[in-house]
């Protein structure tokens, strides 16, 4: 009970410290070890814990609130791609090069440990945390029932595999975003396919569910954000186009706006933009922007007043946003 | 152990530094299959789609347009399945940066869909693709898709790449993205002296569904 309320105190403090800000406000960083840099971050959805998938092989874990390192995961030279943490908080997965995805528990204690048949570029938990959604590279998606380990379901995309999953909070959805250009929209439960948005040229690299489910925010080649009716798979809005590439999507917790990161396709490793969307208008909030790399991660926190990200920068940043 | 640098890792290395240099194996099981089978075609190793396909490419025979600055460059080759048989009217997506390294994700240059003919022949013209910014190797991108095969993603490069200095055999995992030393193909040049086109055969094997 003493932790919640340090923790309370200390987020009420940051958040309401950011709402006199009119632009992203630098709010506080969390150093790496020299030499290390984030493939990818996960936030818990309480807010409390970020995981970053570091390029020494390893994976930290902060406390947020005190910027304090917890834990560090070892996974001896297999390099991890992607992380995600359960919708409780409880769980974490890590998806690797080789194909491993470990889950691991809230004290660092390894759980399952699966081998897939090809290198891992996306993870998603089902909303109670018993089935992972991964994608092998180039291969179908799988759904697996963690405690069994049995694959409850493949899907398979017309060529090659997925790059983005997402299932909607209340459990109801599951969507891809595969690399045949296809979004793919399934029962959540079933994985009987619900719809195919096929309006797409360019392949979609990011996908995320709106906070109530209803919406799908999709991202990739082509530089545009679309909003995805769920039910009907229709699109019901595009956001102005960019001429970079959306690498990372997220929903902002009241589901009025969108941050979305950007890469220069002629020159994926020069300085990237991070941009704040207005969801429900469309136009543009704010801007974030990196002195070297792309950002590749990152989420909202708290009420959607703080951002963290994480990019190829030397530390992970935490901004007050509008 | 160490592993072949992927899809997903490619597009995080990239936005941090660029390239890294690893040695990677791939396919071995493919070749395994294919022998036990006694079946005539090896599989084309699969290689990655990369970030930049874009779908409803014109069917077009030259990526070239008149004018066009690059090296001239002429593929060709068949579509063959592991049985040997040539798979007439198969399709072919093909896409490739232009001589220095642009993808053009707006429009559709350098980008095209091809048909084999009778004999499972396909051929396009187009020009020596420069080296993408974040990739190590010069590329062509290949999607094949044939009646009752599996869909074939893979890639084309090229032994005269500079990355390799001229060895191939000793350098190909230069670039990390390249799992096996036959999707390396040889260049021959060719015509006038003052009208050189390199020319390069690229056979695919596609395995049945």
């Amino acid at each position: 009970m003493r932790r919640f309320f340090f923790h309370l105190i200390a987020v009420l403090t940051l958040a309401l410290s950011a709402l006199a800000a009119d632009s992203p406000t630098l709010r506080q960083t969390f150093p790496l070890p020299s030499g290390v840099s984030t493939a990818f971050t996960a936030i818990a959805p309480n807010g409390q814990r970020v995981a970053a998938a570091c390029s020494d092989a390893k994976i930290r874990l902060w406390d947020i609130v005190s910027a304090s390192l917890q834990n560090t995961l070892d996974l001896k030279g297999e390099r991890p791609n992607i992380v995600r943490f359960s919708p409780d908080g409880a769980l974490l997965a890590a998806g690797s090069s080789d194909g491993t995805l470990r889950v691991w528990d809230s004290s660092g204690a390894l759980r399952y440990d699966l081998k897939l048949a090809a290198e891992i570029d996306a993870i998603a938990f089902s909303p109670d945390g018993t089935r992972i959604a991964a994608a092998p590279n180039g291969l179908p998606v799988e759904i697996r029932e963690l405690g069994a380990n049995k694959l409850v379901a493949s899907l398979p995309a017309t060529f090659s595999g997925a790059a983005s999953l997402a299932f909607s909070r209340d459990g109801r959805w599951f969507a891809s975003a595969d690399t045949d250009t296809e979004i793919r929209i399934f029962d959540g439960r079933a994985f009987t396919l619900h719809a195919r948005i096929t309006d797409l040229l360019l392949e979609p690299l990011a996908l995320t569910f709106s906070p109530d489910g209803s919406r799908i925010i999709a991202g990739g080649a082509d530089g545009v954000i679309t909003l995805i009716e769920t039910n009907t798979g229709k699109i019901v809005k595009s956001l102005p186009k960019q001429a970079d590439v959306v690498y990372v999507l997220r929903a902002s917790p009241d589901g009025k706006s969108v941050a979305a990161s950007y890469f220069n396709p002629d020159q994926m490793s020069a300085p990237g933009r991070l941009l704040i969307w207005d969801a429900i208008t469309g136009s543009l909030r704010s801007t974030v922007s990196t002195t070297e790399g792309g950002f590749n991660g990152g989420d909202y926190l708290h009420d959607g007043t703080l951002l963290l990200t994480s990019s190829s920068e030397k530390e992970l940043k935490i901004w007050s946003i509008r | 152990m160490s592993t072949p640098f992927s899809r997903r890792e490619i597009l995080q290395k990239s936005l941090a530094l660029g390239t890294l240099v690893i040695a990677s194996p791939h396919a071995p099981s493919a070749m395994l299959h294919a022998l036990e089978q006694n079946e005539q075609c090896k599989p084309t190793p699969p290689n990655d789609l990369g970030p930049f396909y874009k779908r409803l490419a014109p069917e077009a025979a030259s990526l070239r347009a008149p004018g066009d600055p690059g090296m001239p460059l002429a593929v060709s080759g068949r579509i063959l399945n592991t049985r040997g048989e040539k798979l007439s009217g198969a399709v072919l997506e093909v896409w490739q940066t232009n001589h220095v390294g642009h993808y053009d994700v707006e429009g559709y240059r350098y980008r095209a869909k091809l048909i084999a003919d009778a004999s499972g022949a396909y051929k396009f013209d187009s020009v020596v693709p420069g080296h993408y910014p974040d990739r190590v190797c010069q590329h062509i991108h290949y999607l094949v898709t044939a009646p009752g095969h599996k869909p074939l993603v893979t890639q084309l490069y090229f032994a005269t790449d500079p990355v390799f200095e001229g060895d191939p055999d000793k350098n190909f995992s230069r670039d990390p993205l390249i799992h096996s030393r036959e999707l390396v193909r040889p260049v021959t040049l060719a015509g006038d002296p003052k009208d050189i086109i390199a020319k390069v055969q690229f056979e695919l094997c596609l395995e049945r569904a």
